[in-house]
């Protein structure tokens, strides 16, 4: 339990032949080969009474479906806090499914293109149709990038994983703090989708008129599969995300033990609220008023911090283009399902109840999704940008200790982590406050065209008569 | 709890809040007991209260309803004479204020526990700032709060009245019910008249901070002078400059210099021993570092010179622990600071829509009201120009002092760094530029920014970006007026000739070219902040 | 410099690139300078500075005489159905010349401060990281081919596009294609040493990234680390910033007018394309796939002025990251440590990025505000032809 029983790890062997990464690639962050500095592989690991204890139990249902769908590997788990890359067969699986996928893309491609599928798009308006064709269109791309992008990026997931399972170990060994929370909003939201996915489908059996054909239902099949995973996608992308949060806040409370707000709080004797909650502090032998553990702590909570931002920048490298493109894609949908709404009310007499409820069913999927992917992405930024705020609170009376919080201060001030959309732009809460602004923007323009169309029909009318 | 022994020596800032407390329990705004307000100036949880509140938010409700319903027969008519997009505005728009309102009381509700809190932790911060001989001074927090109060009667009271007898008909007695309508916007102000005078409390602390140390800068240079023996020559203020200022400011540094020399017969006589909050005022404006530097350095009157000559800055180690302690407080403001931004993040967030849906409805109402079109009937006042700039400016400057609040305490809040910055420059001390150079250090992490949810910064960026946006909204919505308008006309004159509908035609072309020019306005505007 | 950096194919290939943007530039004259190898300097050279200058005239006088390009049917059409674009099209015409004629005569006021900047390139070059191999930096190899190739890409378009649209062939029409063609190449090639300057530049910070980490590896490994060796990076380093400060003040205005006809050719375009196939009914046939590659090498090249500078800014960033990690060793050499957090505030104070004119950083960020802006536009240039549709 003592805090002692930390040592410092010496790189690998191979790390050592090789005292420089041989490539970096600017896209990665330079500290990904040479600096992960693992221990060697955890033969010898301290002996844990569960070992067969599943990792990422805390998200596997999700897990469990993105595996089905070829988007993760089916890894293999070497032991409780390391996982393995996939066996033949299963590697063999995944590979069959995203092939699966993308023959199936190129038949939807091919039947948009084609009169196949005339039938779904059953028209109210020339330019609606239109819309719903590039919304098409964009979700398969979504889609299509996803897969790729999860296919090439497995080798950086697993090893994400990795860091992350690694991390949970070490905190382990020195805490004996179990970071598992419960996820239960990815299930939550893994039950909106289909549901809402399942009653997007029926809304637009319903719709069509006449027969359907098999084309079409395997059209429709696979478009709600298409949306499905892309948005499972997206909540996993914000599970991941949380997780690094849970850390991130881990170390930040270990760090609020040793600020003076609880120091004096208790020689002060319980004068001041308490602030935050620290009764959750999770490490109990740390007793804050006695900084002698700090030298030992603060190290470790540096190399954590580290760490973290590593897995967070490995996160963000792993999703950077399926989250633009799924951005992209949610805005105009976002955008053209406002416009329908619009275009329902106003429109005298006319008002199909089926459309309505198509639009509100769209609108609550994306900005549901928006909401919860801003949201963890902002949580997880302003927690990893909290610890130097959390930091610059700790008032030590050595010079040495003060010389320990220089050092971490210096090295970050100014540099504010982000969560980018490859670079484009940071997300977080002011992201949805922006995309939202943007889709009002949008919206008016659109509705001047529709103005102008009306007008431009209404026009030829006088000519006539 | 309460600590007694304090109580003579600092005063609690809810005191002043007294009157505003009394009228913000009448209206329902806050849950709070009353007695115990008045007897010890606590802020604490009662039930009654929270069922009396919950009852007034329901008579408002059903009270606006009513009022919404008896004036809504003229609407009726509306809708099937006038553009539907008039109507549409106008529906969108009738329970905004509404919203508002129960937003400000909801939260109130929901905060109940936390506000008490934070007074508690500004009583606490004012008694480490005594410790370190820094009195705050309420006094003025109660005449502001007096003067905002009578500012906000007259602004509804006129706005109220104005319309009442020019454009309401009072004839029936349900034309009483009016009275109605101005209740959202008084508990909104109320509410935010609190959250504005606490913000204001927290800036004053952050520049008490800032004037203590720029107060140690002082005292050192004249020790310094002191000691160099120049005692009998009144110091000159250009010997007395730290060498760190620029060749190019140092023009200005003289000009102020010789206007803070002209001044001193007033400076020494309303006499700057005791009120250290007074020189706080010069520090408004931008170069308010040089400024500080000047005229905080006062004249050598024969009474402190006795005293002055003890310079805390020489002894590092005392001096260290006093910076450290105000470095500590500094933080735990910015933590207040906060926190309250997190208590009314959701009131504040739906003030700034509320301001600017209303500003850019209300102005497009009174463009409406000049074309001799019918308006929706709760949006009355805009039939009148002066009505309209009197409500305009209600709500604007209650936006915009808002944000400016906001903006104005984090500035505050990062003058610090200088402040400190020029103790260890003065200083020269090897062991005390090392304290200040870590204390620096640990106030750029210190940060308080004020944001609506994590949505927008208040800050005048953002009133930038929102004027921009109002004003061409407005120019987009009174083009489709236009549009509307002259489609309805060419319908009805549609059989006379056909170089009508052409010109028409044409008047709309125009219009796209000026659309295009003005949404290209808006998207400059929008693009960088949205 | 122009030397290539290694053996393998990428790297010959890339020699290759910059060879031949030297010599190509050489002829054009728009690179005014002779290379002394004896001191290893480049010497500005008056007569080369003035061959360009009436080469280049030369060219633009060309093209004005000979410009048959308004004449064809395709646009004669289009005009004539739309006024707008063809005064919008006139517009774009002045302002491209303006532009040609206003980047050539930039870069020869600036020789001098061009001069200075590469000298001192090259200084660093040769004094200092002529030691280090330089042959991993594959973002750098990368970078320079897919520059060259847009650059000949470019030109092939502009061919086809000026001669699969034009009916009838005349020699004045081949003279005033040629000269085009040729004043673009000069333009693109002065663009192209701003990008070039840009990769070496990111290729050192690049450099000093990996020594930091080598170092960083070193401490981990128990060695023992200089700390004249930190100071020596930081000097570089602050070498590096200062260059590419410089370089970004010589050439912003070049790369701004660039940039911004780039885009403009792209919106009027599309504008145009829009205008004949669906205003005028046209059938999509070949020219629509002629058009479009014009469309996509165009994106693509301003895509690449912004990638080029989003990556030196990038690599830059990680520099601090790398910093980071010194917090990991715990028992540092006091010397280091006071390297270190030199090292720390210098990138606290200063970063690697592009300022423009004083108006936006060059990264992704303004790429996609400069995109969706791009977008508005032609929005608003389609609603205003909405009638005419």
């Amino acid at each position: 339990m003592s805090p002692n029983t930390w040592v410092i790890e010496m790189p690998t062997q191979k790390a050592r032949a090789h005292p420089f990464p041989r490539r970096i690639s600017p896209y990665r962050t330079p500290s990904r080969d040479a600096f992960t500095r693992d221990p060697p592989a955890m033969g010898p690991s301290p002996p844990l009474k569960n070992h067969d204890h599943p990792v990422f139990e805390d998200i596997r249902t999700i897990m469990s479906v993105l595996k089905a769908s070829g988007l993760m590997p089916i890894y293999e788990q070497v032991s409780s806090y390391e996982v393995g890359p996939p066996t033949k067969t299963n590697e063999f699986y995944s590979f069959f499914v995203r092939g699966v996928v993308h023959a199936l893309t190129i038949f939807n491609i091919y039947s948009l293109f084609t009169p196949n599928s005339a039938q779904l798009f059953y028209s109210y308006r020339e330019t609606d149709n239109v819309n719903q064709w590039i919304e098409l269109l964009l979700c398969i791309l979504t889609y299509t990038l996803t897969v790729f992008v999860c296919a090439r990026n497995t080798k950086n997931m697993l090893r994400i994983m990795n860091e992350i399972l690694e991390l949970d170990e070490e905190v382990r060994r020195q805490f004996g703090a179990n970071l598992n929370q419960d996820f239960g909003f990815s299930v939550k939201f893994l039950v909106g989708i289909a549901a809402s996915q399942a009653y997007i489908i029926v809304l637009k059996i319903y719709a069509v008129q006449g027969v359907i054909t098999s084309t079409s239902y395997i059209l429709l099949a696979f478009y709600a599969i298409q949306n499905g995973l892309t948005a499972t996608y997206i909540v996993f992308a914000s599970a991941l995300l949380r997780i690094v949060y849970i850390r991130f806040h881990f170390i930040n409370q270990l760090l609020n033990g040793y600020t003076y707000g609880p120091q004096q709080k208790r020689k002060g004797g319980g004068r001041r609220r308490q602030r935050d909650n620290i009764n959750s502090y999770p490490n109990p032998n740390s007793n804050p008023a006695i900084m002698e553990h700090f030298p030992e702590d603060s190290l470790f909570i540096y190399r954590m911090h580290n760490k973290l931002l590593r897995i967070y920048k490995g996160i963000n490298d792993c999703c950077n283009l399926i989250l633009v493109s799924f951005l992209g894609y949610s805005f105009y949908t976002v955008t053209t399902n406002c416009y329908n709404l619009f275009v329902q009310i106003t429109a005298k007499g006319m008002v199909s109840p089926n459309i309505l409820q198509w639009c509100l069913a769209w609108l609550c999927l994306h900005v549901s999704l928006l909401a919860l992917l801003s949201r963890s992405c902002g949580l997880t930024t302003r927690e990893a940008n909290a610890t130097s705020q959390i930091l610059a609170r700790v008032y030590a009376k050595c010079r040495e200790y003060k010389n320990m919080i220089d050092k971490f201060l210096t090295k970050s001030i100014k540099q504010e982590v982000q969560f980018t959309a490859y670079g484009f732009f940071a997300i977080d809460n002011s992201t949805l406050f922006k995309i939202f602004s943007a889709v009002t923007t949008y919206l008016v323009i659109l509705i001047q065209f529709k103005q102008l169309e009306d007008s431009k029909v209404e026009d030829p009318v006088p000519e006539q008569t | 709890m309460a600590q007694t022994e304090d109580t003579d020596t600092v005063q609690p800032l809810l005191q002043q809040f007294q009157q505003l407390f009394f009228i913000s329990k009448i209206a329902g705004i806050l849950p709070q007991d009353l007695e115990k307000f008045r007897s010890r100036n606590l802020m604490e949880k009662s039930r009654n209260g929270m069922l009396y509140m919950l009852g007034t938010l329901i008579l408002y409700v059903l009270l606006y309803n009513i009022l919404i319903y008896s004036f809504g027969e003229e609407d009726r008519t509306l809708k099937a004479s006038q553009s539907t997009l008039t109507f549409v505005i106008g529906l969108f728009l009738t329970y905004i204020g509404l919203i508002m309102m129960a937003t400000d009381q909801l939260t109130a509700l929901r905060n109940q526990g936390r506000i008490g809190e934070i007074y508690e932790r500004i009583r606490l911060v004012d008694e480490r700032l005594y410790k370190e001989k820094c009195v705050m001074d309420n006094s003025t927090i109660g005449r502001r709060i007096r003067i905002m109060l009578v500012m906000t009667v007259i602004f509804e009271l006129s706005i109220l009245l104005a319309t009442y007898l020019k454009l309401v008909d009072y004839s029936q007695w349900m034309s009483l019910l009016w009275v109605v309508s101005a209740i959202p916007t008084f508990i909104n102000t109320l509410d935010k008249i609190w959250f504005a005078v606490s913000l204001y409390a927290l800036k004053e602390r952050f520049e008490a901070i800032n004037a203590t140390l720029e107060e140690l800068v002082a005292t050192h240079e004249k020790y310094k002078l002191w000691l160099q023996g120049d005692q009998e020559t009144p110091p000159q203020l250009d010997s007395s400059q730290p060498p760190q200022y620029d060749s190019n400011l140092e023009y200005l540094y003289k000009e102020l210099g010789g206007l803070d020399m002209g001044s001193i017969g007033r400076n020494s006589v309303s006499g700057s021993g005791k009120n250290k909050v007074a020189p706080v005022a010069h520090s408004m404006n931008s170069f308010g570092e040089q400024i500080d530097a000047a005229t905080g350095k006062p004249p050598p009157n024969p009474l402190a010179s006795n005293m002055v000559h003890e310079s805390e800055l020489g002894n590092a180690a005392k001096v260290e622990d006093k910076l450290n302690n105000l470095c500590q407080v500094h933080d735990e403001i910015c933590e207040i600071g906060k926190a309250m931004n997190e208590l009314w993040s959701y009131p504040i967030l739906s003030l700034m829509a509320y301001g600017f849906l209303i500003f850019t409805a209300q102005l497009y109402f009174l463009y409406c009201a000049t074309q001799f079109q019918s308006i929706p009937s709760l949006f009355r006042s805009a039939k009148n120009p002066f009505i309209t700039v009197i409500v305009l400016s209600y709500t604007s400057g209650k936006c915009v002092y808002l944000i400016y609040l906001s903006w104005k305490t984090s500035q505050a809040s990062k003058r610090t760094g200088i402040s400190l910055h020029k103790c260890g420059v003065v200083a020269d001390d090897n062991l005390l530029y090392e304290i200040v150079n870590h204390l620096s250090l640990k106030l750029l992490n210190h940060s308080v920014d004020f944001s609506a949810c994590g949505f927008f910064t208040l800050d005048m960026e953002t009133l930038y970006g929102v004027s921009g946006g109002i004003t061409s909204y407005l120019i987009i919505l009174i083009q489709f007026n236009l549009a509307a308008q002259q489609a309805k006309e060419a319908i009805q004159t549609f059989n006379s000739l056909n170089d009508t509908a052409g010109l028409v035609g044409a008047a709309t072309d125009m219009d796209n070219g000026s659309s295009t020019l003005h949404d290209l306005v808006t998207t400059t505007m929008l693009t960088p902040t949205g | 410099m122009f030397r290539p950096s290694g053996s393998g194919f990428r790297q010959r290939m890339a020699g290759l690139t910059l060879k031949g943007a030297l010599y190509a530039s050489w002829i054009l004259g728009v690179f005014p300078f002779t290379y002394d190898s004896w001191t290893r300097k480049l010497h500005r050279s008056k007569w080369l500075m003035a061959y360009g200058l009436v080469l280049n005239a030369a060219f633009i006088l060309l093209v004005v005489t000979n410009d048959t390009e308004s004449e064809t049917p395709m646009k004669m059409e289009v005009f004539h159905r739309n006024a707008l674009a063809e005064q919008i099209n006139g517009i774009h015409d002045v302002q491209s010349l303006s532009m040609v004629s206003l980047v050539l005569l930039r870069a020869f006021w600036k020789s001098g401060d061009i001069e200075r900047t590469l000298n001192e390139l090259l200084d660093l070059q040769h004094r200092h990281f002529r030691h280090y191999s330089l042959e991993e930096c594959r973002g750098f190899d990368r970078s320079v081919l897919i520059k060259g190739v847009a650059v000949i890409l470019e030109i092939i378009s502009m061919l086809i596009l000026e001669l699969g649209m034009s009916p009838n062939f005349s020699r004045q029409l081949f003279v005033g294609v040629t000269s085009l063609c040729f004043m673009l190449l000069a333009v693109l090639l002065g663009a192209t040493h701003f990008h070039l300057a840009v990769m070496f530049i990111y290729r050192y910070v690049w450099i000093v990234n990996r020594e930091l980490l080598r170092l960083v590896n070193n401490l981990a490994n128990g060695e023992t680390v200089e700390s004249a060796r930190v100071d020596y990076l930081l000097d570089l380093y602050h070498r590096l910033l200062e260059l590419s400060d410089r370089l970004a003040s010589i050439y912003d205005y070049q790369m701004v007018l660039v940039m911004i006809s780039f885009l403009l050719a792209n919106v009027l375009g599309i504008y145009f394309f829009i205008i004949y196939s669906i205003t005028l009914n046209n059938e999509l046939d070949l020219r629509s796939v002629v058009f479009f590659q014009a469309l996509i090498i165009n994106m693509l090249d301003f895509w690449l002025s912004i990638e080029a500078c989003d990556l030196a800014e990038r690599t830059a960033r990680q520099t601090s990251t790398i910093l980071k990690l010194f917090n990991d060793i715990e028992q540092l050499d006091e010397m280091v440590e006071r390297s270190i957090s030199d090292f720390a505030l210098f990138c606290t104070h200063r970063r690697l990025r592009f300022h423009h004119c004083g108006l936006f950083y060059v990264n992704y960020d303004m790429g996609f505000r400069m995109a969706i802006t791009s977008f508005l536009y032609l929005l608003f240039l389609i609603q205003f032809d909405y009638r005419n549709l």
